[in-house]
């Protein structure tokens, strides 16, 4: 057996203004889940994501903000995690994505080939909804893949210890769930580029050569 | 070289040959060009009585939708938005996947689900494809990053069902790209366990 790739990179991102906040300890939580899975862990939480508003005219980028794009850009897989804030995400974590648009001419565009795991907390359940479906129409605007499993939480119920732990089990295992999707996403795709040569990075655009002697320009 | 990746593709309106209808049997068309086997079950066929759970009894094409299903390594959905959602005809039809829920790979588990929201106008194309997406996420699939949009005005596709209008050829194409590439993988990770 060839070995697939042990220890993917997951970018983290999440959390609110306030250190500390349900929606930063979920993501903390998640990252130990993906650690515990092997795999790597990398956090930009909570007072650390407010970035200058992003400007795309603007050449200059905050030490945070080049640290966040140039995490993105190795990772092999992300979990956001943000706060209802009226109903969708929070402008905070909004903008953090919002810089994702410096990765527009990568090879590897914004979340292309990653598999996204959501995270929603709020403290009325049809807030965590919408800011779910928000959070996910977002990953497929950056071309990334919402794991099947996004998490809610009701923050009106504390579900975490001090020492970080996750002391309601469905929510445990909901958390572990995701990081596994997470995870297994990126091993599976290293897997298979690296057992079945004919599909490499850009198979799709030269399958797609062949059949129709052309690729349009991307879908806007 | 894993085997062919099969396809289901589930969609269409009340009345055969709608532009839904026309824009899955184009993707289907895309996607057995890529070199999987597409099964379409489209328009009137998805009349089916409404899902019960409670009584036994599956009609004959209930019973082949969920058995292609079964043996599905990727799922494309093609609704038209109807009040801004996706239809009652296609979503009673995937109401009939819990009869899939105690199989080994319960729902769309597993599979890529490719999207298509037709409407006439922008908006109703984009809540529908949101609510399409939101099913697939409850079903456990993992809906593809790009979902195809269609404002099904004018003539979009030739004689041949063959899409003319160039930048939404370039939406199916690029949907038929990754759902081909998601059940590759799928199909290479179950050969190598």
């Amino acid at each position: 057996m060839i070995p697939i790739v042990s220890s993917p990179l997951i970018t983290c991102i999440g959390g609110t203004s306030r250190p500390n906040s349900t929606s930063e300890r979920a993501l903390r939580y998640t990252a130990r889940m993906v650690e515990s899975l092997g795999g790597r862990a990398e956090v930009f939480a909570g007072p650390e994501l407010i970035l200058p508003m992003y400007a795309p005219e603007l050449p200059d980028r905050s030490p945070t903000a080049r640290l966040l794009i140039q995490s993105l850009r190795a990772c092999d897989g992300v979990i956001l995690s943000s706060a209802g804030y009226h109903g969708a995400i929070s402008g905070m974590v909004k903008n953090a994505l919002d810089y994702t648009e410096d990765m527009a001419k990568d090879a590897s565009p914004y979340l292309h080939g990653r598999a996204v795991g959501c995270i929603a907390v709020a403290r009325r359940w049809q807030m965590i909804g919408t800011t779910l479906v928000s959070l996910r129409s977002v990953v497929h605007a950056l071309r990334g893949w919402p794991t099947p499993l996004g998490v809610a939480i009701n923050a009106s119920a504390d579900p975490f210890d001090a020492e970080g732990n996750c002391i309601v089990p469905e929510l445990e295992r909901n958390l572990r769930t995701l990081a596994e999707q997470v995870v297994e996403f990126a091993r599976m795709r290293s897997f298979f580029e690296r057992m079945l040569p004919q599909v490499q990075p850009g198979y799709i655009e030269d399958a797609l050569m062949s059949v129709y002697g052309g690729f349009p320009e991307q879908v806007k | 070289m894993s085997a062919q990746p099969r396809f289901v593709c589930i969609g269409g309106t009340t009345r055969a040959g709608s532009s839904t209808e026309r824009a899955l049997r184009y993707t289907g068309l895309l996607l057995e060009e890529m070199g999987g086997a597409v099964e379409v079950f489209a328009g009137p066929d998805l009349i089916l009585p409404m899902y019960s759970s409670e009584d036994p009894e599956r009609s004959a094409v209930a019973r082949l939708i969920v058995d292609a299903l079964r043996r599905a390594d990727g799922v494309v959905l093609a609704s038209p938005g109807y009040h801004g959602g996706f239809s009652g005809l296609l979503k009673n039809v995937l109401d009939y996947l819990e009869d899939m829920s105690a199989d080994d790979a319960p729902f769309l588990r597993g599979r890529a689900v490719g999207c298509i929201a037709s409407a006439f106008g922008w908006q109703a194309i984009g809540t529908t494809l949101v609510a399409l997406r939101s099913v697939v996420h409850a079903l456990e699939g993992w809906p593809t990053p790009t979902g195809v949009s269609m404002i099904s005005t004018g003539r979009l596709f030739d004689d041949a069902g063959r899409c003319i209008n160039e930048d939404l050829d370039a939406q199916f194409r690029r949907l038929a790209g990754e759902l081909t590439e998601f059940a590759q993988r799928r199909q290479g990770e179950l050969a190598g366990r």
